[in-house]
């Protein structure tokens, strides 16, 4: 990338954070017949729009209301049903690492190999140990509001519920009584709307946290649609990235420090445009298109308002149409076969809103350090049934100290292990 | 337009002849098993508040789905929907009894209850306008039997019906399907609450 095309995208991102603003603020003529929600007041802090996810679908995509979660987590029977109905490369395998995880979501280890779990609305966090071979889930937190992101790092339990990230100190001593948490950054608007997280540590212990725009399209306000990155220790924060639509998944490059991220695309356009993102951060602060442009080449047909593609920063890989694509992670492990060394893993969460259900599986990219030549295949699918029912939906990955995968699976309330045993 | 003959003619301009009489086999077809289902011994605590004659603010759950059933009862297990009578039944309950008891009730058809008599047609008409404000027919479905997370809400006790939507515009009843009850009861007004719940409630 040259100097000026850097410079050009840095002006691009900031005239699109004044644009979103001024947008708001004044419903500027350029942005004429479009919706405008007013930011100004409390109301829109609190709840999203009334329309932030229905309200743009038309008359053939009426009634595509959201899936039900089942009341209760997949029994071991039917775990096991599930997983039969599951595709891998040869030489591995899936099995049950625990069950009776309620709404599993983001997973952390800690450093005695406490597995830490996250939920969507169950609002608990879970630690599942081992005991005599046995995975034992004990739920150590209740009532938390959306407490779908979490890290660890240095003895420490971070966990992110839309508006506050909490810190839980030498969490891994006091499980059954887990200690009064410090709240150590709060600067998070507190609708739930796109407000649910994902944590990633950086080497230099910075967090990287998503904001998700409560709405399904819009000028979002310029504090939100956005990646910012958080020291914990100081509550310094800086933004690293602009013009992000819904991203619940990320991880750090092993092999240059950056920044990789999943990113939900905007709905009801129809079921096979947009596709959802996979994205890297390269510059602070690079711009990803939202509102403007879609998938890095497909403007918006309401909000592009003048804008093009060519301004923003295109994906590395189109992941498809309402595969929700969510967390991810590089394969650090050493257990796979070599050529699965620094590939992404990323964990689909699959449709809601279209006729016919993709997503729902976990895909392998393979991609080099700059972005380059990425190559994508499905790694483990199985979990769709018919047009429009699920079985399980991947939500979160993690490498296990052991070199194996798992997978959180916020539908069926489990957690799998995926190993190569050749 | 009156509010009498706007009601009479609103399921025609719904629903064209031939969609109303596949409509009405379907309902006759999922109905039609449920004769036979067997109530489990721990849904007899139920019946005694849910059964044909409803017990003060127990509202009918008949023909609920399954999900919808076991669900609530999970909420009221782990007392994030509360209420203390149904709190202190679904304390005891198995997740094998909570899957019983939403089968068993799933099977069993939607009672046939006329409708009251709408006395208040204007608030009928705000209810609607409502409604269509803000969208509850693109998960509830347009008759409102429900869709996927959405349960059926036509035709339930008007005060049941405001009495939930101020617990979501509250936070003190969870929703299901991503929040999406807590996020549109949000921006409620009272007199919305009560439109709606009319509304609802007097549909034909």
């Amino acid at each position: 990338m040259t100097a000026s095309m850097k410079a050009r995208l840095r002006r691009a991102a900031w005239a699109g954070a004044a644009l979103a603003a001024a947008g708001l603020c004044t419903g500027t003529a350029g942005a004429q017949g479009l919706k405008q929600y007013d930011s100004s007041g409390k109301a829109f802090w609190k709840n999203p729009p009334p329309d932030w996810f229905l309200g743009d679908e038309t008359s053939a995509q009426k009634g595509l209301a959201p899936p039900a979660n089942p009341a209760l987590p997949a029994s071991d029977e039917e775990l096991t049903d599930n997983l039969k109905a599951v595709k891998l490369p040869a030489g591995f395998s899936i099995s049950v690492y625990a069950s009776g995880v309620p709404e599993a979501r983001q997973m952390a280890f800690g450093d005695k190999g406490t597995l830490f779990v996250g939920s969507f609305g169950a609002t608990n966090v879970y630690a599942i140990v081992d005991q005599g071979g046995k995975k034992v889930v004990k739920t150590i937190l209740k009532g938390l509001n959306m407490p779908t992101g979490l890290a660890f790092r240095d003895g420490a339990l971070y966990v992110v519920a839309i508006d506050k990230i909490y810190r839980y100190d030498n969490i891994e001593a006091n499980l059954d009584k887990p200690p009064e948490p410090v709240v150590v950054y709060d600067d998070m608007p507190s609708y739930v709307a796109h407000g649910w997280k994902y944590l990633t540590f950086d080497k230099d212990g910075w967090v990287y946290v998503p904001f998700g725009p409560p709405f399904n399209i819009g000028n979002p306000p310029s504090s939100v649609s956005q990646i910012r990155r958080v020291d914990l220790k100081t509550g310094a924060a800086e933004i690293v990235a602009l013009g992000v639509r819904n991203s619940v998944g990320g991880d750090i490059d092993p092999r240059t420090g950056r920044y990789w991220f999943t990113e939900n695309a905007r709905d009801w356009m129809s079921d096979d445009i947009p596709s959802d993102k996979l994205n890297m951060i390269s510059k602070v602060v690079e711009h990803f298109g939202y509102p403007y442009c879609h998938q890095g080449d497909m403007p918006d047909p309401k909000f592009a308002q003048g804008r093009t593609c060519s301004e923003f920063t295109a994906p590395v890989a189109k992941l498809g149409a309402h595969v929700a694509p969510l967390g991810m992670k590089f394969y650090t492990g050493s257990s796979f076969p070599a050529e699965y060394k620094n590939n992404i893993f990323i964990a689909e969460h699959g449709s809601w809103n279209r006729h016919r259900y993709q997503g729902g599986r976990i895909e392998r990219v393979v991609v080099d350090p700059d972005g380059k030549n990425a190559k994508m295949e499905t790694f483990a699918s199985g979990w769709i049934k018919g047009d429009r029912e699920y079985s399980g939906r991947p939500a979160d990955i993690l490498v296990a100290p052991d070199g194996s995968l798992l997978v959180a699976d916020d539908w069926a309330g489990a957690i799998y292990r995926i190993a190569y045993t050749k | 337009m009156s509010g009498a003959g706007s009601r009479a003619r609103r399921p025609a301009r719904r629903f064209s002849g031939p969609i109303r009489v596949a409509l009405g086999l379907l309902t006759l077809l999922a109905v039609a098993p449920a004769r036979a289902a067997e109530a489990p011994e721990v849904a007899q605590a139920c019946l005694a508040c849910h059964g044909e004659a409803l017990a003060e603010g127990a509202p009918p759950i008949a023909g609920h789905s399954s999900n919808y059933i076991q669900l609530q009862l999970v909420f009221f297990r782990a007392g994030r929907r509360k209420n203390e009578i149904m709190q202190g039944v679904a304390e005891g309950l198995s997740d094998n009894d909570i899957r019983a008891l939403g089968k068993y009730f799933a099977s069993l058809p939607v009672p046939d209850a006329k409708p009251p008599a709408d006395t208040r047609a204007e608030l009928t008409r705000t209810g609607e306008a409502t409604a269509a404000r803000h969208r509850c027919a693109a998960c509830h479905g347009d008759a409102y039997l429900g869709i996927q997370a959405a349960p059926r809400v036509a035709r339930l006790p008007e005060a049941y019906l405001a009495k939930a939507l101020t617990d979501y515009r509250a936070g003190t009843r969870p929703s299901s399907g991503g929040a999406a009850m807590t996020e549109v009861a949000g921006a409620l007004s009272d007199a919305d609450i009560t439109a709606l719940a009319h509304y609802l409630a007097v549909l034909p």
